[in-house]
């Protein structure tokens, strides 16, 4: 009724223009049909704004998650990139102590700076203050960084992305310091302003007395959690007046140049480890697939915003049925038609693009706390506070209008071309259902065959890539094999839903009257509930396949730690206090057994993808080897000679991995400037670490010559309180407590800081389903509103309130659990492939999978909640006026 | 003895932009047991308008309403549930078929309902409506006219005691018109149904017993010209 008063509206504002010239008019301006048609939808959002409402809300969640992720990734892109630690990404070398040193001696750095070379030392180690608070110093010369930082700002380096123009200097070093009495090793830490905060909160800071004085930095420079501190007074407190930990160079020259200066200074080059540095490539590298997963998510929650969107304008676009055809019998064109609909998508793209890519701007300000620890605690990665750039939004807007465009011309031009004359359209769409149904189905059967192929082929295909050192392929092609079983999935579920009637129609418990309506009608209500149930079965799959690899992977951690960690306590005096610390330890009668642990950076030859590979080469005592070691594989034979003193090694499970190493191979290693050839005798677990370690035995680590200093040592002490022992030992040695610690103590910080890694990984998986939920909700919700009438029809003859409630709830029940069913599956299959496959080639850990229930049925159970609200929402509506309204209301 | 209906000083309006619009004043009626009763009257008078509120589907601003002598203005949703499974069957003017169920099932709906089977009157009903052929067609496959006769079906299927008809034969032929008034007035006669039926057609009021005219929102009962000509 009301539409046949908008199509009259229409006709008065023609006539109004001036009746005679109307028709033509039509003819002159064909926007004009297409201008009015559009004034005549935003008559029909008015008065149903909800519509409108659901539309925008699937376009601003799918924009959200997409934006926050972007700002993420491209913020720690860029951090990367950046100098994060001052300076050090620009430096061209990095020198490190080699053979399995500490430090390095002051003098390599004087004879260098001789040479002409712009130099950046640097001392880093654990500082405890009278009150026994412990930082971590990171020690440079500030008068060195402070010049070098003002010509880095006036040269911006090219290529590097420049901070966005109004962010201040790009050197923390720039602020106005009292340089003088920094360099006469004056008590003064540089914080950044947030940690400042923290930590005068607590307190004034002491040292053997002396304050120490703080200043505060603004946050933007990315000083993240560091304390920095000049050299002079790092060393005071360290305690290391001779010693540095690195020391960077500057100058753009070769490698070959920096060798021939090396000696030159007479500096022997076999004393030293050479970094060269990479401008934050490794890093960038090295968090791939970090961020790959968090941009998968992303795009999953776009697609499930895109469904909800999708959902709203079909649901709309059914409610106009009748207006739509009305206007064409009053003339308006096909195309004029459509293109008013596609004009009103727009608008609501752009409106809703916008506030969701501001809401997913403070979203990723709220997630990057989380983000930044994860990838401090995993990759040592420091993030810089983010900047947005307008392009994102450009590309978020694109993105869904593309999206929905692409998704909705098809269903709007089907609509607009339906022919004038018939009334009934049910049985064609059926047809187009059918139709649909069975392309999805074929298309998922190829997808999922592919998927076996690539899982049948994957074993050829790997070693193919390792061969060919490819190995940064290896993870790529593990997520292909994961997108498409999540491509797969969804695609299955329409015919699924569709079979589901006929399943209970065959089965013979369907009664005639309430019961085989209840079955008639999911026929109807499959089709259009498919799309938001393919979201949710997205969202749950990831969502448990998620949840399936954090808990495995802490199961596998907590099983490994037990056994890795044999001993009670732990302490790591550092290089210089090491022989003393070893000595008094040696008769003390509360030790039962001490072990040995000795480090160095070494070089592995001739393979993997560059000619050298960089790997940390650790010794330990032979019982600690036999006791720590927890072995994937072993060669029996040579796992003897090794304890029999020869020359083989145990090589961790990542290397293995990366370096696709066999037992029984030969490794030609440089190692303290010597070169030695050593054979794989297994290959140990080495869950969290993705750093490439080898292990070799006490003797032959003293045969190569390398450092007789351990690094760390280990304790045992028969049923003692290894808490109270190492605060003990603690006092007595003259440690801080950040250099001694039980085995408690250990294992507790490995699980938290497992727990913080994938607790980025845990918010946008749940985000993942809240966003899933609410599309589910927006779904049904609009569903449940579009039955109206034919749940009238029911109560008009006698079924009661109860009854129609109990019939949607069953139906609701049945189409969520369906998907439910075929989630958990698919999960399985993710999570089996997460775990077997993208954890194991992009990390080189194997995990034991670990399926539990309980994150299954809370994921289910968010799902039915977000269902039942759906329900109960119209059916209460409903039940608050006349039966009479919802009888008139336009059934579909 | 008791009216299956009797309705007392109704008032009905409805809100029409800013003003509201009086479409039954006053009005006050009975219905009997096995009365055939045609309601007539110019369109928009209010004629579904008053079916409605008898069959509880919209509510009087005042007056009562007594159903099989109770006072259905006090009916919980329970008692009506029970009175339009049991008590009443209904014509409606857009037929309102169960779209998701065929011609079958929707006919024997209500008897479903009742946990009631598919018995011989059902047979019996859908020869004399010519639904034979269609009975396990979907709904909206039907044409008007024969949508038309599945309703007629499904409110006779379980011989209610009150049937509110609206304009029953609006969109059949003058045969099919005469064969369910035929069937509507032996219903009325061997189970006592009463029925009031709304109609433009004089052809069909001429089957009822008696005529009402609703205009002004009230009703006045006419002299009935002809006797049924079965
Ligand atoms: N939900 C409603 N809201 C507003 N007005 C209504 C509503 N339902 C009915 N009316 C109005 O009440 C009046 C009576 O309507 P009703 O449907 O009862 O007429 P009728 O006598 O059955 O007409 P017809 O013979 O055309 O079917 C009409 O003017 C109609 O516009
Ligand atoms: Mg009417």
């Amino acid at each position: 009724m009301s539409t046949a008063r908008a199509g009259k509206c229409m006709s008065t504002a023609r006539a109004g223009k001036g009746m005679s010239t109307a028709a033509q008019r039509q003819h002159h301006r064909p926007l004009h049909g297409l201008w009015l048609s559009f004034r005549v939808f935003l008559g029909h959002y008015r008065r149903a704004p909800l519509q409108a409402g659901a539309i925008l809300l699937g376009v601003i969640l799918s924009v959200v998650l997409l934006t926050a992720v972007k700002s993420i990734n491209e913020n720690a892109r860029s951090s990367y990139r950046e100098a994060t630690a001052p300076l050090s990404s620009r430096a061209a070398f990095t020198l490190l102590p080699a053979g399995g040193k500490a430090y390095l001696d002051d003098e390599v750095y004087f004879r260098l700076s001789r040479q002409g070379l712009k130099l950046m030392p640097r001392l880093n180690g654990v500082m405890t203050d009278d009150s026994g608070r412990r930082f971590y110093l990171d020690g440079i010369d500030i008068i060195a960084a402070t010049s070098i930082a003002a010509s880095y700002t006036s040269t911006s380096a090219p290529g590097t992305s420049t901070p966005a123009p109004g962010t201040g200097p790009a050197s923390p070093l720039s602020a106005n310091l009292d340089l003088g009495s920094l360099l006469t090793g004056a008590p003064v830490l540089l914080l950044s302003q947030s940690q400042l905060e923290k930590v005068s909160a607590k307190g004034a800071l002491k040292l053997k007395g002396q304050a120490i004085e703080l200043i505060g930095l603004d946050d933007a420079l990315g000083l993240g959690s560091a304390t920095v501190a000049d050299l002079a007074f790092a060393k005071q407190a360290l305690e290391l007046p001779h010693s540095l930990s690195s020391i960077e160079v500057l100058d753009n020259i070769p490698l070959e140049t920096f060798k021939q200066q090396l000696s030159a200074a007479g500096i022997d080059e076999s004393s030293l480890d050479i970094l060269q540095g990479d401008n934050g490539a490794a890093l960038t590298e090295l968090s791939g697939s970090f961020h790959l997963s968090l941009k998968a998510m992303g795009l999953l929650a776009f697609v499930v915003g895109l469904f909800i969107a999708y959902n709203g304008v079909r649901y709309s676009l059914m409610k106009r049925t009748r207006l739509l055809l009305q206007l064409r019998q009053l003339g308006v064109g096909q195309r004029e038609l459509l293109g008013a609909l596609v004009l009103e998508l727009m608008l609501m793209v752009i409106f809703g693009a916008a506030i969701g890519f501001a809401l997913g701007l403070w979203l990723g300000q709220g997630l990057m706390p989380l983000v930044s620890m994860t990838l401090e605690q995993v990759y040592g990665a420091r993030l810089l506070p983010g900047h947005w750039r307008p392009g994102w939004f450009i590309e978020a807007f694109g993105l869904s209008a593309a999206a929905s465009l692409f998704a909705c011309i098809p269903l709007m031009a089907r609509l607009v071309a339906t022919p004038l004359a018939s009334g009934r359209h049910q049985a064609a769409n059926q047809g187009f259902d059918v139709k649909m149904q069975r392309l999805q189905l074929f298309a998922a059967a190829a997808l999922l065959l592919l998927a076996l192929i690539i899982t049948l082929f994957e074993p050829g295909v790997s070693q193919y890539l390792r061969e060919q050192q490819l190995t940064r392929l290896l993870p790529l092609y593990s997520l292909g094999l994961i997108a498409l079983v999540t491509l797969a999935a969804p695609l299955l579920l329409p015919s699924l839903l569709a079979r589901l009637p006929a399943l209970f129609g065959k089965s013979g418990v369907i009664r005639p009257g309430l019961g085989q309506y209840l079955i008639a009608e999911l026929k109807v209500l499959a089709p259009p509930m498919s799309l938001a149930m393919m979201a949710m079965l997205l969202a749950l799959s990831a969502n448990i396949a998620m949840t399936t690899l954090v808990v495995s992977f802490e199961g596998t951690l907590k099983v490994w730690l037990n056994q890795r960690l044999h001993a009670d306590i732990y302490l790591r005096p550092g290089d210089s206090h090491m022989p003393q610390v070893m000595a008094t330890l040696e008769n003390d009668s509360r030790i039962s057994a001490s072990y040995r642990q000795y480090s160095s950076p070494a070089l592995l030859n001739g393979m993997g993808e560059q000619q050298q590979t960089r790997f940390r080469l650790l010794a330990r005592d032979s019982i600690s080897v036999r006791e720590t070691s927890t072995l994937k594989t072993f060669d029996a034979a040579l796992w003897q000679a090794m304890q029999a003193g020869g020359r083989q090694i145990l090589i961790n499970e990542p290397m293995a991995q990366k370096l696709n190493l066999r037992l029984g191979q030969r490794l030609d290693i440089t190692v303290g400037g010597k070169d030695v050839s050593l054979e794989v005798a297994g290959i140990f677990y080495d869950h969290g670490n993705q750093q490439l370690e080898t292990l070799i035995e006490e003797t032959l680590w003293q045969q190569l010559g390398l450092s007789p200093i351990p690094m760390s040592l280990a304790l045992s002490c028969n049923g003692c309180d290894a808490e109270q022992l190492a605060d003990t030992l603690a006092g007595e040695l003259e440690l801080s407590r950040a250099q001694i610690f039980s085995q408690q103590n250990i294992k507790k910080i490995a699980i938290s800081m497992f727990g913080r890694t994938f607790e980025i990984t845990a918010s946008l998986g749940t985000l993942t389903l809240l966003v899933a939920s609410i599309g589910l909700f927006s779904a049904l919700s609009m569903l449940s509103a579009s039955r109206e009438n034919p749940l009238a029809r029911l109560h008009a003859l006698g079924v009661s309130r109860s009854e129609l409630l109990l019939m949607s709830a069953a139906q609701m029940l049945l189409m969520v659990l369906a998907t439910a069913l075929l989630a958990i599956p698919v999960a399985w299959v993710l999570g089996y492939l997460l775990i077997h496959k993208v954890i194991l080639l992009s990390f080189g850990w194997s995990l034991t999978m670990d399926w539990q229930w309980l994150p299954v049925f809370s994921a289910v159970g968010a799902a039915l909640l977000s269902a039942a609200l759906a329900l109960a929402w119209p059916l209460w509506r409903q039940s608050r006026r006349p039966l009479i309204r919802s009888l008139q209301q336009e059934a579909n | 003895m008791t009216p299956i209906v009797a309705l007392a000083g109704i008032k009905k309006s409805f809100q029409d932009g800013s003003e509201r619009h009086l479409v039954l004043d006053g009005l006050t009626l009975a219905i009997h047991g096995g009365e055939t009763i045609a309601l007539t009257g110019p369109s928009g008078c209010g004629k579904s308008t008053l079916l409605n509120l008898i069959a509880g589907f919209d509510t009087p601003d005042s007056g009562d309403i007594h159903l099989l002598g109770r006072l259905a203005n006090d009916f919980t949703a329970r008692d009506w549930d029970s009175f339009r499974r049991a008590e009443l069957g209904m014509v409606f003017q857009q037929f309102n078929l169960l779209d998701p169920l065929d011609v079958r099932a929707n006919i024997h709906f209500p008897l479903a309902l009742n946990g009631k089977p598919w018995n011989g009157w059902c047979d019996t009903l859908i020869s004399r409506l010519g639904l034979s052929e269609l009975l396990s067609r979907p709904i909206d496959s039907l044409s008007g006219g024969q949508q038309q006769r599945v309703a007629i079906a499904r409110a006779l299927a379980q011989r209610p005691p009150l049937l509110l008809a609206d304009e029953p034969t609006g969109n059949l032929d003058e045969q099919s018109g005469d064969e369910v008034m035929a069937l509507l007035t032996s219903l009325a006669r061997e189970s006592n149904t009463a029925i009031l039926m709304v109609t433009h057609s004089e052809r069909c009021a001429a089957f009822m017993q008696r005529r009402w005219h609703l205009s002004g929102g009230r009703i006045a009962e006419r002299e009935q010209h002809r006797q049924a000509n079965v």
